[in-house]
């Protein structure tokens, strides 16, 4: 057996354990594996759930679903799983443990996994009508890649219930754009205030959220989708 | 091309950049959001032997129950629906129907109102 990073070690000095060394773990001492890999990683891991969540969980929350994910680890690895690419075997377990939280905050009951090429298929046949389409269509990957970083910054900034409204949407997205209607979405925000969500009232929040959303990327300086081309 | 399509493209965007993330199999390490400081608090009071205590069957919500979120913020609500009337929130089907029940339940109110004071008098 190959020796394994001392364990204190990487305990005191939060020192990184590289994928190969935690696979190393998860061959030779299974049992250890889950410790190694908080000691190791758990700042990543977190980041992870955060975005994953979408900064829609309070720091409280964040930390249920880190305990949620560590649970699931140390339970998996009871059973015999394959060592090799321990950390795939790790962001599988965090996304799902993540997806949970993020649909349990949002009272939504089960994990819908989105078609993803449903949904990509549909953001281009919009950009065919919309004014920034092909600048867009032919932007620099590095670019489009910093939306997706700057977003979860840009929605947790937003007033709490534009937040919730706005995650809501994004999260129930394919059913209200098929249907074009936002009374779902209005029942759904009822299940999280106990109380009547009028149609009315949600939608203007929606686009109260959306206009936020849209100026802070502005500002931000991104400006790819954000501004109007004639 | 109009400004119609232009939100919808935008929506469209952000919707599949969000989803993004649970569709990939491992995080580009460069891309994760940073921890707030509550945040990073939470993580480092989790202890040196966290995995040890869940091994041992010590768990416990870190949530307060009773700290449950509160999205009803009238005055924000009434702001929104100002904001949006301003600009000509644009009325479809559907809205249509809920002012027109938002109406008809204004109209009964005031009926019942002019009843009361009626009869009062």
């Amino acid at each position: 057996m190959t020796a394994l990073p001392h364990k204190s070690a990487s305990m005191d000095s939060q020192h990184l354990l590289s994928d190969e060394e935690l696979d190393e773990y998860l061959r030779e001492d299974p049992d250890e594996f889950v410790g190694a890999v908080y000691h190791s990683r758990k700042m990543q891991i977190m980041r992870y759930l955060k975005s994953v969540t979408r900064g829609i969980l309070s720091a409280d929350e964040l930390a249920d679903v880190f305990q949620e994910t560590m649970l699931s680890l140390i339970r998996l690895c009871k059973k015999a799983v394959d060592p090799k690419n321990s950390m795939r075997l790790v962001w599988d377990v965090a996304k799902k443990r993540a997806i949970d939280g993020r649909r349990k905050k949002l009272k939504l009951s089960s994990r819908v996994l989105s078609n993803q090429e449903v949904l990509e298929a549909n953001a281009l046949a919009d950009l065919d009508g919309a004014s920034f389409g092909i600048r867009w269509k032919y932007a620099d990957p590095a670019e489009k890649a910093e939306l997706d970083a700057c977003l979860i910054d840009v929605i947790s900034s937003l007033p709490e219930r534009q937040r919730i409204i706005s995650q809501l949407f994004f999260e129930m997205y394919e059913e209200l754009r098929e249907r074009d209607k936002y009374r779902p979405l209005a029942d759904a925000l009822s299940r999280i205030t106990g109380k009547h969500e009028d149609v009315v009232t949600v939608k203007s929040s929606l686009q109260a959220a959306m206009g936020r959303i849209r100026s802070e990327l502005r500002r931000r300086g991104f400006k790819l989708i954000t501004e109007h081309t004639r | 091309m109009n400004k119609k399509s232009d939100e919808r493209a935008f929506e469209s965007i952000v919707a599949a950049s969000l989803r993004r993330v649970d569709w990939e199999d491992a995080p580009d390490p460069t891309a994760l959001p940073e921890l707030n400081e509550s945040e990073m608090s939470v993580l480092e009071a989790l202890g040196i032997d966290f995995i040890e205590r869940l091994k041992a069957g010590d768990t416990e919500s870190f949530v307060d129950e009773s700290s449950e979120i509160h999205v009803d913020d009238t005055e924000a609500v009434k702001r929104e629906l100002a904001f949006s009337l301003d600009r000509s929130v644009e009325v479809d089907d559907e809205l249509k129907v809920e002012l027109e029940r938002k109406e008809q339940e204004l109209i009964e109110r005031r009926k019942r109102q002019d009843e009361k004071n009626d009869s009062g008098a």
